[in-house]
């Protein structure tokens, strides 16, 4: 085996068995039911992921250095904008999903992105601005389309057990076809540039920093679920001892109505500060010109 | 060969549970196998509860597992199964294996592509045994445990082999002991009530008594197995902790037993603090040696008090009775050992009776009274008389504290009712507490801290539990949501292996839930 086709070969493994892929909460959803409320609150968090990810590639398309790679990422960018899916793109698809789970997807294009989902996007905003091709290329390519079909395998089966249809979820069923086809393609591509210590390290990078920002997103989300089961429990059950003292203080606030009015309105007006959809995705192509 | 054992969380984490204030012990089962296999092994124990969510997979890429274990009771059997899922994708090559009650009493349910083994009942010498083969096995990676009883294995064609159940009659002082320093990165976090550090034991397996709501005796067998007093207070004297919690079911039976123990901790001199559970009927007939095992370092008592309503304790079986509740907690309050009493409403409940239960409760003074909800467990006979009733098989809401049976009230108003107890019971509370400060004084004057510490957090918890929408929201569309997707079955008892069902006293074991029970509002004591 090539030095380059070894290299992928272990990157391969790597990200099947990464702690981001491998989540706890990704487990959970294949193990445990979990009802179309559930779902809704993944899917409000996941859809900004799934609006973006044709920006983070039309920015690499820019930036491609040659035709091998700008032909991965315009194979990769046609399905994604709907062919093999009768012409509608995956974020319409997932829009699809939101709203067999309840959720709104206009009112989610509205509003404020979720935090975690913010800081998702953007470290992949700044991957594939602010650091090298391959970089940039490891996080969408590698980072996404070899992490996607395994994440998915373990949601899937969540997803039938919650009763929702096969149409309803094909975004996430197409994905494991798809991705197995764009994860081929990509690693055609890569054996090219995948040839140089340097080459690899770049590439390794990008899937690493992508793979660590997929494990925050779902830290997040899984945060998110319990908060919507439990609104307040997150509070009383730290992982990490603490004092007594701050035992007392933590108590005397939350028994503070007018501390509670406060912290709320800390919290919206940090949302408010975080953008919409279309307010990143316009950011997102106006710097990739 | 590299052993990671995990304790899973009851629920997603982050999630609020019993646990988080009431009472969090040890993982004994888990020091109990760990402690069982050879030196030569790495064993690590991983408890989740007190961990953070990335710990077991930050885990599973550092420490490369060969074997990941972990156990289950009936309201953690997801998150169990998504820790072994987690450790087979992370670590392929890495063994899984799990035990305790939900996978002894519903094996079924756990056969998966990625748990190898499941091992049923005592867990000590078949995790013994299992080690030593998968050792021997493990670099060519194929699993053969023929002849290995007690356990359930997988092979690399995916065919599930039933091995013979393992005896569970050897004396436990033949059992090697729990090897606590697998938890001793977590001292000092473990705790009942304010009681902390706490450190945990057992000294007894299995009850004599057959109540149908419990699956104990069923387990083990209708077998009760003791520790002999040396090794009782070897251990207790090899815990750093003050308080110690003594884990088993029923600890006050067996008289000879109790006194040789207290002769022991004389003979010794142990000075420790302890606490355990035991039956009201024990303690109410037995005020003397309660006494001397008050002076021995009890400090506390668990006991199912269940019911007002004898008519009620008869139908569960407890075979106990209202008046000797209320004696054993007079009792209990004169020796300054502090009661918390379990309780049970059931879901046909009316208002009446949930406000009978609260006055009866105020009226014994119970200093933690705990309410819960009758559920049909898993291996239990109620769970096989009324299995066909539930209304939800998400076995999260198998906590107690959700109503997995139709409710005669609607269900918002049943939490209402349930909620309410967090208020309407604490006259109990304030009355029992300050009993037993006044005669327990100088043992608490140093705890004022942990007191202070545990009043926060109950503070928090019960403004969570007061409020209904708490308990609606956790089982919102799963009652006959996905639950109602998933096959009756997929809660089920092995048919094959499953024990007769006791019936000491010529009782139909359809009878046992009497829906046309005479709804009494029960009694609440003068
Ligand atoms: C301490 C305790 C708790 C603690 C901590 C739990 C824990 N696991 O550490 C707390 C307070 C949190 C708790 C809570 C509850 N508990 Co509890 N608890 C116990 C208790 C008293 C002791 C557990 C223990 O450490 N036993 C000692 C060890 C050595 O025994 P073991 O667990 O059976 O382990 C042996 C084997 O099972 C096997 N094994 C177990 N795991 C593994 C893993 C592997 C890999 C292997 C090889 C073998 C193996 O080997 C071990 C050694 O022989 C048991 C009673 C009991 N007898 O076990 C009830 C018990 C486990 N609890 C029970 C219940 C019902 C609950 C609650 C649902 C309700 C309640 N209100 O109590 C809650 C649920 C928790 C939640 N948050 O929702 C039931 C479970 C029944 C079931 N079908 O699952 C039990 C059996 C009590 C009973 N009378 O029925 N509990
Ligand atoms: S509830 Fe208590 S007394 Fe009844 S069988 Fe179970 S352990 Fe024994």
């Amino acid at each position: 085996m090539s030095n380059a086709r070894k290299f992928l070969a272990d990157r391969r493994t790597e990200i099947e068995t990464h702690p981001g892929v491998n989540h706890l909460l990704l487990n959970r959803l294949a193990t445990a039911p979990f009802s179309r409320e559930d779902y809704q609150v993944l899917a409000e968090n996941h859809i900004p992921l799934v609006c973006m990810f044709t920006s983070y590639l039309e920015v690499l398309l820019l930036r491609a250095p040659d035709s091998a790679a700008r032909l991965w990422l315009a194979k990769v960018l046609v399905d994604e904008y709907g062919e093999g899916s009768d012409g509608h793109d995956h974020a319409t698809l997932y829009g699809d999903f939101l709203t067999a789970c309840g959720g709104d997807p206009k009112a989610v294009q509205k509003g404020a992105v979720p935090r975690p989902a913010f800081e998702f996007i953007r470290t992949h905003r700044d991957l594939m601005r602010q650091r090298p091709f391959l970089v940039g290329l490891g996080a969408v390519g590698p980072g996404h389309e070899w992490a996607i079909p395994k994440m998915f395998e373990a949601i899937i089966p969540g997803l039938r057990r919650a009763g929702f249809s096969e149409g309803e979820i094909s975004y996430f069923t197409l994905h494991v076809e798809q991705d197995d086809d764009h994860g081929s393609w990509l690693e055609e591509a890569l054996a090219d540039y995948a040839d140089t210590a340097e080459a690899q390290a770049q590439i390794r990078e990008g899937a690493m920093a992508s793979l660590e920002a997929r494990r925050r997103f779902w830290d997040g989300v899984q945060r998110a679920i319990v908060r919507y089961r439990q609104p307040r429990a997150i509070r009383p059950d730290g992982p990490l001892p603490r004092s007594v003292p701050k035992e007392l203080l933590i108590t005397a606030w939350d028994g503070i109505p007018g501390a509670r009015r406060v912290e709320t309105r800390l919290r919206s007006l940090l949302r408010s500060r975080r953008p919409d959809i279309p307010g990143l995705l316009a950011h997102a192509r106006s710097v990739g010109r | 060969m590299r052993i990671l054992l995990v304790m899973p969380t009851p629920f997603e984490g982050g999630r609020l549970g019993l646990e988080n204030v009431v009472w969090l012990s040890e993982p004994v089962a888990l020091t109990s196998v760990g402690g069982a296999v050879s030196d030569e092994h790495e064993v690590q124990i991983l408890d989740m509860r007190l961990e953070r969510e990335q710990s077991l997979a930050e885990t599973l890429v550092r420490f490369r597992p060969d074997l990941v274990g972990t156990t289950s009771m009936t309201t953690d059997a997801y998150q169990a199964k998504a820790v072994l899922r987690t450790a087979k994708q992370i670590v392929p090559s890495a063994l899984t294996a799990i035990g305790g009650h939900h996978p002894t009493l519903s094996p079924d349910e756990f056969d998966e592509p990625y748990i190898d083994v499941i091992v049923q009942g005592e867990g000590e010498r078949t995790f013994q045994e299992l080690v030593e083969r998968w050792d021997g096995q493990r670099s060519i990676g194929q699993l053969d445990l023929s002849g290995v009883s007690g356990t359930r294995w997988r092979d690399g064609a995916g065919v599930r082999h039933l091995e013979a159940q393992r005896s569970q009659k050897r004396s436990l002082d033949s059992l090697p002991p729990p090897d606590r320093s697998l938890v001793s990165r977590y001292q000092g976090r473990y705790f009942f009530l304010m009681m902390r550090p706490m450190a945990s034991i057992f000294t007894s397996r299995g009850c004599s008594f057959d109540c149908n709501f419990c699956a104990i005796w069923e387990y083990y067998e209708r077998r009760v197995r003791y520790l002999s007093a040396e090794k009782i207070v070897d251990q207790m004297e090899a815990c750093e902790e003050k308080y110690i919690f003594i884990l088993d079911d029923n600890f006050l039976v067996n008289r000879k037993r109790l006194r040789a123990f207290c002769d022991e901790i004389e003979r010794r001199g142990v000075k420790k603090y302890w606490m355990t559970q035991g039956r009201t009927d024990f303690v109410a007939d037995n005020p003397e040696l309660m006494e001397r095992l008050r002076d021995c370092g009890m400090l506390g008592l668990l006991s199912g008090y269940e019911s007002n309503d004898d008519d009620n304790l008869a139908s569960l079986r407890k075979r106990s009775n209202y008046d000797k509740n209320l004696r054993a907690n007079r009792l209990l309050e004169d020796l300054g050992i502090f009661s918390t009493g379990i309780f049970m409403v059931r879901p046909d409940w009316t208002k009446a009776q949930f406000q009978g239960l609260y006055d009866y409760i105020n009226t014994l003074k119970i200093g933690l009274p705990l309410v819960t909800i009758l559920t049909p467990l898993p291996g239990t006979q109620l769970y096989r008389a009324k299995k066909h009733e539930l209304v939800t098989t998400d076995h999260r809401l198998f906590d107690l504290l959700h109503p997995v049976l139709p409710t005669r009230l609607p269900r918002e108003e049943f939490y209402a009712e349930f909620a309410r107890s967090v208020d309407a019971m604490k006259p109990s509370i304030r009355a029992a507490m300050q009993a037993f400060f006044k005669r327990r004084r100088k043992i608490l004057l140093p705890e004022l801290k942990n007191l202070a510490w545990f009043y926060a957090r109950t503070w928090r918890f019960q403004r969570l539990v007061r409020d209904p929408q708490t308990f609606l929201r956790d089982e919102e569309g799963l009652l006959n949501g996905p639950g109602a997707h998933l096959s009756w079955d997929d809660i089920r008892y092995p048919d094959a292996q499953a024990p007769e069902p006791m019936d000491a006293s010529g009782e139909k074991v359809d009878s046992l839930w009497t829906a046309d029970l005479p709804h009494s509002e029960g009694r609440a004591a003068k």
